[in-house]
């Protein structure tokens, strides 16, 4: 029976569920039932293009009485959904991002106290969910309802997929009682529908094993390599009512049905890795998801310090090794081809011979907790089955301190050779005074967020995009882990990157795991038009949940794949948009702040009032950036569209 | 003189087989006194590298197809090909122009690259130099000129 503890009125300044200014900023809750957020003072009824029409944009007040309601005490009898939501919370989910539906089971989890937010799109709150974890390092939910809502999802769960990510994926699925028939609407198979992009799957059909699934589930989604996991609930499942612990089958402590114990690496294989790195003259260490899900990266620091081994990142998230780290091989391109042993650690998604610029005559040393994957696509010298932060420990336990002057004197030549590029693109980029070239939005943001007044570890980015990407990636740098999410990772779905900044924000709002530092800070999303056209609708859900984000959109006109296509008349018309769309406009009619900048001076005033709307007003903003589609010609508009150089900043696919 | 640099060429591209960084090798073949090996390595279609022993030169015949010599392209490649044996490079990475000579050769709108070994037995220095040149011009390709490699070389283009 659940016991209701008793209710606070809810602080609404009138009947109209307007807001006022101080009941928000005391109740507000960054998500329902997500911790609260560090707010700072700003209006709830916006300002501006609403009132004109008389109505204003407000927050409705179910979303305020949501952060401070109740949870009711959950006891047996239960349900099956309230078994299985136990079981969320027992394991510590971080998160659910869901739209309606599936109700008794997302009901079920924010009645357990795990924060749930709700958007406008199961795929986009399914990519939110990705990106939750993929900042906070902590596990989240995606739910849908059954047929439309989880196929909605497929993409994104794709996404996850491909970046290996731990993300819980639930949906309805009517019920067993009309398997096969078609009665009713909605009915349809899941799990083949996920078949290759999950690590583990389970239509429940035995109420009674509910709790054992779970287990299946967490087990797979802490242990190993990550990838999602796809539960579906039947009515049957989801509505079978148990009158005590004994009508659920193992219905045991998380300590019962998965371990924590984590794979340590054979001696004699940490014993080939030191003997071919003690011969190295520039090895080099490939940092990947690996280190930034086993938290191993005061491991990989002292490693690479004691050893003097340079660190490159690749992988779908960036931060694990600070970008201002002397051995920082992130913005160094043109030293990679120098590596004469590549130590990849966590590189869950491996790279074929040629993607990464490691040099022919590189030999290899691979950690990864998966045996069945090592030596796929780049054959090893030494192979490591282990977890990354065991086998990091005992690599730096067993290498004798060392020094490779010349080795990071070249590393650091590289590092300035490649600013020097990045500041010649943007003495050209700046010259284009009718628009505002990418170059100019990667350099100023740059600018602002690591030389200007904000501590340059405090921002936590979502690098989307696709054209806007190719040189946003190559300013961008991290100082902590969990600080830039690597949008299009592996997958290169273009469009979730608004949805990606409701995850992010969701977590550095609660400060979830590794953002525990950062808790409540703005957060910055880069996307291009095309981009934005996917997930713009999730803008209301920023403005919704109060999240402080500034999506920069740069708005060249045109799909990123028109360059290529320009000449070809039949088909160009394919590649491009109406021109000079305002998406701030659209922002503002979801409650967001727009701007509509058009010359590159315009720019970095802009960024400044958005941050300052994001951290005074806890207001999502839109930074219509005006460019042109011309800018990725590059005989036109030199240095045109860019490629990219993996692994480091630039890297993406691997 | 001839027979002995040819097994050299061919046991270093061994290696390169034997350590999975090529996919296969093929047979040496010989015509009109050029040996031609064909090797798969990391584009779907192989690579042709010869050897004439008369002349000293190892080739990568037709490696980058459609360029124009007049395209910025080719001019950014030539001044690449050209900067591998420049004194800023270290010395790991430099080609020593006292063993070996690299240039680009446009024919027929493709663009070959030519290893022109000096005096010496210079073999399998030459080969691992051009191995890594091509793998560096590729790289090169990557970072500034993607779209050429969606179109002649199937990478991806998202």
């Amino acid at each position: 029976m659940r016991k209701k503890t008793r209710q606070r009125k809810p602080s609404m300044s009138s009947d109209t569920g307007v807001v006022s200014r101080r009941s928000f900023i005391r109740r507000a809750a960054i998500g329902a039932g997500g911790t609260a957020a560090a707010l700072g003072t700003g209006s709830l009824a916006f300002a501006g293009r609403e009132e004109a029409s008389g109505s204003k944009i407000s927050v409705p007040k179910e979303i305020l009485e949501q952060a401070d309601a109740p949870l009711p005490e959950i006891d047996f009898p239960m349900s099956g959904a309230d078994v299985f939501g136990r079981a969320c919370k027992e394991e510590g989910l971080a998160a659910l991002f869901c739209c309606p539906g599936n109700y008794d089971v997302i009901h079920s989890i924010r009645h357990h106290g795990i924060p749930s937010y709700s958007g406008r799109h199961e795929g986009a709150m399914c990519h939110a969910a990705d990106a939750f974890i993929r900042v906070s390092g902590e596990i989240a939910a995606a739910s849908g309802t059954e047929g439309p809502g989880f196929t909605d999802m497929i993409c994104a769960v794709a996404a996850a997929n491909a970046a290996r990510t731990p993300l819980l994926v639930l949906a309805s699925n009517m019920s067993i009682f009309r398997e096969d028939t078609e009665a009713g609407i909605q009915l349809g198979y899941q799990q083949p529908t996920t078949e290759g992009l999950k690590k583990y799957g389970k239509r429940l059909v035995n109420p009674s094993r509910v709790h054992e699934y779970a287990g299946y589930a967490f087990r797979q989604l802490r242990s190993g390599v990550p990838k999602p996991v796809h539960i579906d609930f039947p009515s049957e499942v989801a509505r079978a009512r148990f009158e005590s612990s004994g009508d659920v089958e193992y219905y045991v402590n998380k300590e019962r049905y998965r371990t924590t114990s984590k794979p340590h690496p054979e001696p004699a294989a940490i014993q080939k890795a030191v003997d071919l790195l003690r011969h190295a003259d520039r090895p080099i260490i490939v940092s990947s998801n690996g280190v930034f899900y086993s938290r191993a990266w005061e491991s990989l620091r002292q490693l690479a310090e004691k050893a003097q081994i340079p660190v490159v990142e690749s992988g779908a998230m960036k931060g694990q090794f600070p970008d201002d780290h002397e051995l920082c091989a992130n913005a160094a391109p043109d030293a990679l081809a120098s590596a004469d042993v590549v130590v990849l650690v966590g590189q869950y998604c491996m790279p074929t011979v040629g993607e990464f610029a490691f040099g022919p005559d590189a030999r290899y040393i691979r950690i990864d907790p998966a045996p069945e994957d090592i030596g796929r696509n780049i054959p090893i010298d030494v192979g490591i089955v282990s977890c990354e932060n065991a086998a990091l420990v005992a690599l730096a336990d067993s290498l004798p301190r060392s020094t490779r002057a010349a080795w990071v004197a070249e590393v650091a030549a590289a590092r300035v050779a490649f600013q020097n590029e990045l500041d010649a693109m943007y003495a050209i980029g700046a010259g284009y005074t009718d628009a505002v070239h990418p170059a100019v939005i990667a350099h100023e943001l740059s600018e602002f967020l690591y030389r200007g007044n904000i501590p340059k570890e405090q921002t936590t980015v979502v690098s989307g995009g696709f054209g806007i990407a190719r040189y946003t990636r190559r300013w961008l740098r991290a100082y902590r882990p969990g600080q830039i999410m690597n949008g299009a990772y592996q997958y290169g779905a273009i469009g979730p990157d608004v949805a990606y900044a409701v995850g992010a924000c969701a977590a550095v709002a609660q400060g979830a795991g590794v953002q525990a530092d950062y808790q409540g800070h703005p957060v910055v999303a880069i996307t291009g038009d095309a981009g934005f056209g996917y997930t713009a609708m999730e803008m209301e859900t920023l403005a919704k949940y109060r999240m402080p984000a500034i999506v920069i959109v740069y708005n060249n006109n045109a799909w990123g794949t028109w360059t290529s296509r320009r000449d070809d008349k039949a088909v160009a018309g394919m590649h491009v948009f109406q021109e000079n769309l305002r998406y701030d406009m659209v922002a503002e009619g979801l409650g967001a702040h727009g701007e509509y900048v058009t010359r590159p001076e315009e720019f970095r005033p802009a960024l400044e009032r958005a941050y300052e709307i994001a951290v005074s007003e806890r207001r999502p903003s839109v930074i219509n950036c005006q460019a042109k589609k011309e800018f990725s010609v590059r005989d036109q508009y030199p240095p045109g569209f860019l490629g990219k150089t993996e692994p480091g900043c630039m890297s993406y696919y691997h | 003189m001839s027979v002995r640099s040819v097994n050299v060429i061919r046991l270093k591209l061994q290696e390169y087989v034997d350590r999975g960084v090529f996919r296969s090798l093929n047979d040496v073949s010989v015509s009109r006194g050029i040996y031609a090996f064909r090797f798969t390595w990391f584009a779907p279609h192989p690579f042709d590298l010869t050897y004439t022993p008369t002349t000293r030169r190892l080739v990568f015949r037709r490696l980058l197809p459609e360029i124009s010599v007049r395209s910025s392209l080719y001019k950014d490649l030539r001044a690449f090909v050209g900067g591998r044996s420049g004194d800023d490079l270290p010395a790991h990475r430099r080609i020593d122009r006292k063993r070996v000579q690299v240039s680009c050769l446009p024919r027929s709108r493709a663009v070959s690259i030519v290893m022109q070994l000096k005096s010496g037995n210079h073999y399998k220095y030459s080969v691992t130099k051009i191995i890594n040149l091509v793998h560096e011009i590729f790289i090169m390709l990557h970072s500034r000129y993607p779209e050429y490699l969606w179109e002649h070389f199937d990478t991806s283009q998202e």
